[in-house]
């Protein structure tokens, strides 16, 4: 990460503009063991409580950094109640990183933020919808398989 | 560093502009310019969009009193100093 991803501006404007970075080191405690942190590099989206809201393990490339993070400000949102906020965050990555790893999730989570923010079960279906279309094997459009008979 | 050939090889077809002192010193001075431009970038640095690497925290309190205050979440990067 050190090496690869975070030198890149992209990640270092996105990073910068949108998130407080916090670097501690795997065995620091309390926060080792409160995190429960077993390899590096481990990445956590905190709210400003304290709470984790979206974690990866893992080297990322920069792109899928910046569309984890995306993904992580979005989940942390839609955590609080703030849908209009989280779907932005989904949106976003279906704009800008449609072919990433994060996409399906995103797809997922925009289904549901669009229900609870409109009470229209519609988004749930067009959500299985479109993962069926385009991630057919992908665990989240396993998890959407009930909304079909919506 | 050479800038330009002066004597091209006997039937070559490359035959480049000559360079006079002038057009010399204008590219002297724009490579100059930029050099600066790019060590100011450098050190605008300290938090500013502008800087040139990630402005990570190390302390758990001071990130969180920073999100509460600039209404941000946290990116917590556990990592391997070794």
């Amino acid at each position: 990460m050190d090496a690869v991803t975070y030198p890149e501006e992209k990640v270092i404007d996105f990073t910068g503009n949108n998130l407080v970075p916090l670097l501690i080191a795997f065995d620091a405690q309390p926060h080792a063991d409160h995190f429960n942190i077993k390899w590096t590099p481990t990445l956590i989206t905190l709210g400003m409580d304290g709470k984790e809201h979206h974690r990866t393990v893992g080297f990322l490339e920069p792109e899928a950094f910046v569309a984890n993070q995306i993904l992580g400000i979005g989940k942390y949102h839609f955590d609080n109640d703030r849908f209009p906020e989280a779907l932005t965050h989904f949106e976003k990555i279906m704009a800008e990183f449609p072919s990433s790893d994060t996409m399906p999730e995103a797809l997922f989570l925009q289904g549901v933020a669009r229900y609870k923010n409109s009470g229209d079960p519609k988004p749930l279906k067009e959500a299985y919808e479109k993962l069926t279309a385009d991630f057919p094997d992908n665990e989240w459009t396993k998890r959407a398989y009930p909304y079909r008979l919506l | 560093m050479q800038l330009y050939m002066t004597n091209p090889m006997p039937g070559s077809e490359y035959n480049p502009p000559s360079i006079n002192s002038f057009q010399h010193l204008a590219f002297t001075a724009i490579i100059h310019i930029f050099s600066m431009k790019q060590k100011t970038k450098i050190q605008l640095g300290g938090g500013n969009k502008m800087a040139e690497t990630i402005q990570w925290s190390e302390d758990m309190e001071a990130a969180l009193a920073r999100a509460q205050t600039e209404n941000l979440p946290i990116l917590l990067f556990f990592h391997n100093p070794g």
